[in-house]
């Protein structure tokens, strides 16, 4: 999903805002080459090698941009292009860049989301590479690193590097990204390929990814996605192109594993649910679920509590019930609600749990870690890692899933 | 002297078609399940699979009327029987995981299959199955029983079943084939339906180890992956999974005999006792009509050549008494009717209560399976996804000839 790889870029993009070496790298590219030097601009915002592979990237991309990009992602690790497809190369427009460099903005953004998209198609993680596209835009439009990004990228524009520069930076993050592909693309498009690294900016967003900007190399991976999306995503999107398809087969299978792992995690999550309803059916039967009812309703207003709802409802099934919604609002009934509910019902009332619940209810929303995001840019498998997470009422299981959520934003981020 | 013991025999036939006739059935000599006496390796324990009984409900609603079959009980005795089975092996500690699973779900090591051919609290006869999953048949046998009154005269709290001896004899003779086999052929067995999961998920990737002689429906190893083998480690990890489901499953159907026990028990126990009384009644009113009328004859008989009153007296006597037998056999044949009412009634009583808990286990576990089948189909892409990013082969699978979403454990289950 577009998106996320945004995001990512834009992260990264602030985390090289701070560099200098991002501004700087900016300037310097754009000097070098029309759009290129935005993008290359990006790249090094990212990196110091982003500012390398830019390089080289512009001169490969450059001048035959459609066709070779080298990009050096790390000091000492080369990344060597594919062909790339044509597309890359006009949307290197760098011409392109310089409107956008101008205007700074909603283009770019479009441009990136565009570029999500297409990347999208080619990546395994559409939903990811996609985001990247997406987040482009915001950020574009939020910080113009977008724009920068774009900026850098696209705008090559070495002024609008500079101005990139900064967004610059961070775009970078993103753009930078795209920047490689593009770069591959047309101007310096190589250049781009140092987008390519800076993508590996990106890395501030995902490791993972912005390797895969930086090996952007992508450039070459796969042609058609690095290419499309450069292309087309002047700056951001590029950088979700090259997230999907910068890729190595390494990076790639640690993907699709961790998409697996979540959907295992996912599915681990359903049949522990389906165990706490069987269980608490069991208790149900041998009267001590009675509870139930009272502790829903209580629970339920009080969000929650769900936790205290499994605890005490072990063997009352009710208590899962309960657990679960407690487990969605609040987190932190646990220790409180002692499992009171009095019900008739059994079953359902996660009894104990609702009470407790209640107690954390007022706490809100504290089931979610601190160190999650919001998940407005939560792909599918995302979202249901988080849902499962939510509803889990083991807290033990419930952290693992969140592990799982973590790792999973991590390299789709 | 022939007339004076024509006459004795007439009046002892004819005091005899007056009165009763008991029938009395001998408790029965209890089989257990031979328990293990010593630990088996673990690569040689063989998982159990029991599927839910073919209910082999007549469509004629005569015959169902007349065998006293209830198509609701028949439902959920092809759930409960092959519980009782599934304990009974559990309980020997001769056997892994031995689970209750649904009858389209492909097989673990060893699966038994049933067929209801009559149950009715007084007898039951099964048509059972045993196959493990190279294909070979262990056997097929029918397995019968008369009720063990003794358990419907047992008022505790859980009575032994009864028909335990039946289930008891068939673990005993799945034990006695399965003694015959040795450790290898054990291993290949677990060896054999490990492949068959994997080749169900990614067939592309586990079809050269395993082959089906499709005559015979037999599967032979031909070759082993390799131990770190990524695609059988994933394999694994989604086995577990379904191992879960199928663990899943099975509780379902375990809290559904639990549920369905006391109820049944009493139905069996009122079934048995409303079936020897009409059985009785049958018999007597049987006896009473053929003794009557013989009375009567033989009354006509020895009262044409009686010379003497006593003679006389005693032929009309026996006709008289004929009559009256006669009289009471057709008395017992209402009686028999009241018999077979009184069955219906139950019946239909048991069928009402059974038929709510039958309908939510199905819906329970098929909403399991739903779930299961969807995330089966993303487990197969990412299967393939990560097989073709590993391999670089693209694999040949057209979307219309994947084969479905397995049930669970297929595996799938």
């Amino acid at each position: 999903m577009p998106g996320q790889s945004g995001s990512s870029g834009g992260s990264a993009g602030q985390t090289s805002t701070n560099t200098p070496g991002g501004s700087s790298g900016g300037g310097s590219s754009g000097s070098q080459s029309g759009s290129s030097g935005g993008s290359s601009g990006g790249s090094e915002g990212g990196q110091n090698s982003g500012g390398q592979s830019g390089q080289s990237g512009q001169s490969g991309g450059g001048q035959s941009g459609p066709t070779v990009s080298t990009g050096v992602s790390v000091p000492g690790l080369p990344t060597i292009g594919i062909p790339m497809p044509s597309t890359g190369g006009p949307s290197g427009g760098g011409q392109q860049s310089p409107q956008q460099g101008g205007s700074n903005s909603p283009d770019d953004g479009s441009g990136g989301s565009t570029g999500g998209g297409n990347s999208s198609q080619e990546s395994i993680f559409r939903g990811s590479s996609g985001g990247g596209g997406g987040q482009a835009q915001s950020s574009g439009g939020g910080a113009q690193g977008g724009g920068a990004q774009g900026g850098g990228a696209a705008q090559g524009g070495g002024g609008s590097a500079g101005g990139g520069a900064q967004a610059g930076g961070n775009a970078g993050g993103g753009g930078a990204q795209g920047g490689g592909a593009q770069g591959g693309g047309a101007q310096g498009g190589g250049a781009q390929g140092g987008g390519g690294s800076a993508g590996g900016g990106g890395q501030a967003g995902g490791g993972a990814q912005a390797g895969g900007g930086a090996s952007g190399g992508g450039a070459g991976g796969y042609p058609s996605s690095g290419g499309a999306s450069g292309g087309a995503g002047s700056a951001g999107s590029a950088g979700g192109g090259n997230a999907g398809g910068g890729m190595t087969t390494t990076e790639r299978a640690a993907q699709i594993e961790g998409e697996l792992n979540a959907s295992l995690g996912v599915f681990d999550g359903r049949i522990r649910d389906e165990q706490a309803v069987i269980a608490g059916q069991r208790g149900g039967r041998g009267g001590s679920g009675g509870d139930g009812a009272n502790g829903e309703e209580n629970g339920g207003s009080a969000g929650g509590g769900g936790e205290n709802g499994k605890g005490n409802g072990g063997e009352q099934g009710g208590g899962a019930a309960g657990g679960q919604q407690g487990g969605g609002q609040s987190g932190q009934g646990q220790g409180q609600g002692q499992g009171q509910g009095n019900g008739p019902g059994g079953r359902q009332q996660g009894g104990g749990g609702g009470v407790g619940g209640g107690a954390a209810g007022g706490n809100g929303p504290n089931t979610t870690p601190a160190d999650i995001p919001d998940g407005s840019d939560d792909d599918i498998v995302a979202r249901q890692l988080r849902e499962a997470a939510q509803k889990e009422t083991d807290p033990e299981l419930r952290e693992k899933l969140w592990q799982e959520y973590r790792d999973y934003k991590k390299n789709t981020g | 002297m022939n007339r004076s013991i024509a006459f004795v025999l007439l009046t002892a036939t004819a005091l005899g078609a007056a009165g009763c006739v008991t029938h009395e059935t001998r408790p029965q000599t209890r089989i257990n399940a031979i328990q293990a006496s010593q630990e088996i390796p673990q690569d040689q324990l063989l998982d159990v699979a029991v599927k839910l009984f073919d209910e082999n409900t007549p469509k004629d609603e005569k015959k169902l009327e007349q065998e006293h079959i209830f198509p609701d009980v028949r439902k959920a005795e092809a759930r409960y029987f092959p519980m009782q089975i599934r304990n009974t092996l559990e309980g020997t500690g001769q056997w892994g995981q031995v689970r209750v699973i649904p009858a389209d779900t492909d097989a673990l090591d060893v699966q038994v299959t049933g067929k209801i051919i009559e149950s009715n609290g007084q007898l039951l006869r099964i048509d059972v199955t045993v196959a493990d999953a190279t294909g070979r048949v262990w056997f097929k046998r029918e397995y019968q029983q008369n009720a063990d009154t003794r358990s419907y005269k047992d008022q505790s709290g859980q009575p032994r079943d009864p028909f335990q001896n039946l289930y008891s004899t068939l673990a005993n003779d799945m034990l006695a084939y399965r003694q015959q086999l040795v450790g290898a052929d054990l291993e290949n067995v677990r060896r054999v339906s490990e492949l068959r999961f994997a080749k169900d998920l990614a067939p592309y990737a586990f079809q050269p180890y395993l082959v089906e002689d499709k005559k015979k429906g037999v599967y032979q190893v031909v070759r082993l992956p390799a131990d770190d083998d990524p695609m059988l480690q994933r394999m694994d990890r989604i086995r577990e999974r379904d191992y879960a489901l199928l663990d899943t499953v099975d509780e379902h159907y375990s809290l559904f005999a639990e549920n369905m026990a006391e109820p049944y028990t009493n139905w069996r126990r009122y079934s048995y006792a409303e079936l020897e009384a009409e059985d009785e009644a049958k018999r007597s009113a049987l006896t009473r009509k053929l003794l009557g009328a013989a009375a009567i004859v033989g009354g006509l008989v020895v009262g044409s050549e009686a010379n003497t009153y006593a003679g006389q007296a005693a032929a009309t006597g026996a006709i008289f008494g004929g009559a009256y037998a006669v009289k009471s056999g057709f008395d017992k044949g209402a009686e028999v009717k009241m018999h077979s009412d009184s069955l219906k009634q139950l019946g239909e009583s048991f069928q009402a209560e059974v038929q709510p808990m039958v309908i939510e286990v199905e819906g329970r576990t098929l909403q399991l399976k739903g779930t299961a089948e969807e995330q089966y189909h993303e487990w197969r892409r990412l299967l393939k996804e990560l097989y073709e990013n590993e391999t670089g082969v693209p694999v040949q699978t057209p979307a219309a000839t994947e084969p479905a979403a397995p049930a669970p454990n297929s595996g799938g289950g």
